[in-house]
């Protein structure tokens, strides 16, 4: 899907003030990320509840970043995540997040 | 395969990006529109996503092909996805605190003022290449592109720490800088370096990259230079640091970024090495650039193969490259020599006689007399590969 090259500009004028943008202070650097979708995880049981425990600190594409691995590193992954990281999620999440991984990212064990 | 999707995943993010209009905190408006061109900013769009939040974003090997790696095309690597958005230079302050005599508050325009000093290093980070390790590990899954060269210019830490004064019994320094948890939990990231390699005159607190500022991605307004060490303590944005009369032990150096004590950080998965350390100094590695792995490489005529070699900062002596996958080798040039930390980039003329598929491999002596290894190291991290790269290409 291509956009017109003006519809960009014309999306871009709509936003801010009334008044015309002051000129930018050079000593103020500010900068605006790609606000990119999150990613498409495969769908397999447990899916739902990995979005939900996985995505406020970091983007759930971590996990499609992964290679295969064995079912006991995706558990220490998880745990690390839990334990040391303090994800909050209740610890009876983890043990249907980890059969996820290992469905969409397993490696035997 | 993965990487793909990867692209198509990048791409069509882009597409979302340049439907949505926004504004920066001042109301003026940002235009990331467009293709991929301009989606990360002072980015160049060439770079290869591992993830949005927090941005990790890793070179593509060719452009290995610059000696000193344009601003664009440096990696991107985060930990915390409280990352700056904004700096305000009115209000931004490195402080320097703690076992001292004297703490200190600099603007930017301060640190400037003292004398600058340029050298050229490689910044290449602990993992790189972690996606070549067997059996497989996680982490950030980079190919080889968490690797750079480029000219920085700042103000040694030595002359920050002359100025504070550092008391007699301090051991350590504390690097923090403006990143932060997304929420309460992750440690934040702070790493630290025994006051002994904090006073290495080549430490430095660095503004510019190339001869410009830093792209914010890559840690404005300043950010640590610690040359011949991975860049795990190369802090961006530094803004905070901190003198302390003990060995500072904070998760991202008791905890992470450790390595097997054992020569090469060698380990075996089921028989995991009982003591670590914090990673530190980089082990001599060499790539090749040109020709690329699957290229094809005409018969009877030369081809002028080239890549860079580097090390933890005794620079590189000797470099040799192999045709047959290791069994007989011939010595490279080296082009002229941009420092001690920098890239050096090796130069070998091949005419391939015979048809068909062939291994380019590359190891590299240093000049303290470290050879690469042939044969990969394991480790649980993934850190500090430096086997010998192999290429394959064919001849027709
Ligand atoms: C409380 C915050 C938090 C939550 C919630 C969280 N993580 Fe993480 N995760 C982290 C941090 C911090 C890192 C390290 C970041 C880095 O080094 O780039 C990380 C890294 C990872 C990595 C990369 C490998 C590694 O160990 O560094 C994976 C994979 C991962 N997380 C998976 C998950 C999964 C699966 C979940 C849900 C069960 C999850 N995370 C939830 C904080 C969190």
């Amino acid at each position: 899907m291509r956009l017109p090259l003006a519809l960009p500009l014309l999306l871009a004028a709509g936003c801010g003030r009334a008044s015309p943008p002051s000129p930018p202070d050079p000593r103020v650097h500010t900068i605006v990320l790609p606000d990119l979708a999150p990613p498409e995880l495969p769908d397999a049981p447990g899916r739902a509840m990995l979005y939900a425990a996985c995505s406020t600190c970091h983007t759930p594409r971590y996990v499609l970043d992964q290679p295969p691995l064995p079912a006991h590193v995706w558990a220490a992954e998880v745990d690390k995540m839990h334990d040391v990281y303090h994800a909050p999620f209740p610890e009876e999440m983890s043990a249907p997040i980890v059969a996820y991984l290992v469905a969409v990212r397993g490696a035997g064990d | 395969m993965q990487n793909r999707v990867r692209r198509r995943d990048f791409l069509a993010g882009v597409g979302v990006a340049a439907l949505t209009s926004r504004c920066n905190d001042r109301g003026v408006p940002t235009s990331d529109a467009g293709p991929a061109t301009g989606a990360w900013p002072e980015k160049s769009p060439a770079l290869v996503l591992h993830a949005e939040r927090p941005p990790n974003l890793e070179m593509p090997l060719q452009y290995l092909g610059h000696d000193l790696t344009p601003n664009e095309l440096m990696f991107v690597r985060w930990h915390l996805a409280g990352i700056p958005l904004k700096v305000d230079l009115h209000t931004f302050r490195l402080t320097v605190a703690g076992h001292v005599q004297r703490p200190l508050s600099l603007s930017l325009d301060e640190v400037q003022k003292l004398e600058p000093v340029s050298l050229v290093a490689v910044n290449q980070c602990s993992g790189n290449s972690r996606a070549l390790f067997s059996p497989r590990v996680p982490g950030v899954q980079w190919g080889g592109g968490a690797l750079a060269n480029a000219k920085w210019t700042g103000v040694r830490l030595r002359t920050l720490l002359e100025r504070v004064g550092v008391r007699p019994g301090a051991r350590s320094v504390t690097l923090r800088g403006l990143d932060k948890p997304p929420i309460e939990g992750p440690p934040p990231f702070v790493k630290s370096l025994d006051v002994e390699r904090a006073l290495d005159p080549d430490v430095l607190v660095a503004w510019a990259m190339n001869d410009r500022p830093l792209p914010m991605l890559n840690g404005f307004p300043l950010r640590l230079i610690v040359p011949g060490w991975y860049s795990t303590y190369w802090v961006k944005a530094l803004t905070e640091m901190t003198v302390l009369d003990a060995p500072f032990d904070g998760f991202w150096m008791a905890k992470a970024y450790r390595v097997p004590r054992a020569e090469g950080a060698d380990e075996a998965p089921d028989r995991l090495a009982a003591e670590t350390v914090p990673i530190s100094r980089m082990n001599v590695r060499s790539l090749v650039v040109q020709p690329e792995a699957g290229a094809r490489v005409a018969r009877g005529a030369p081809y002028p193969m080239q890549g860079i070699a580097f090390d933890g900062g005794s620079g590189i002596a000797r470099v040799e490259v192999s045709v047959d996958g290791g069994v007989s080798w011939r010595d490279a040039q080296l082009d002229p020599d941009l420092g001690k930390y920098s890239f050096r980039r090796w130069r070998l003329a091949w005419t391939p006689t015979e048809p068909g598929p062939k291994t380019i491999a590359v190891r590299a002596t240093s000049v303290a007399g470290e050879v690469q290894r042939p044969t990969p190291q394991w480790n649980r991290g993934g850190y500090m590969r430096n086997a010998y790269e192999r290429t394959p290409v064919v001849v027709s």
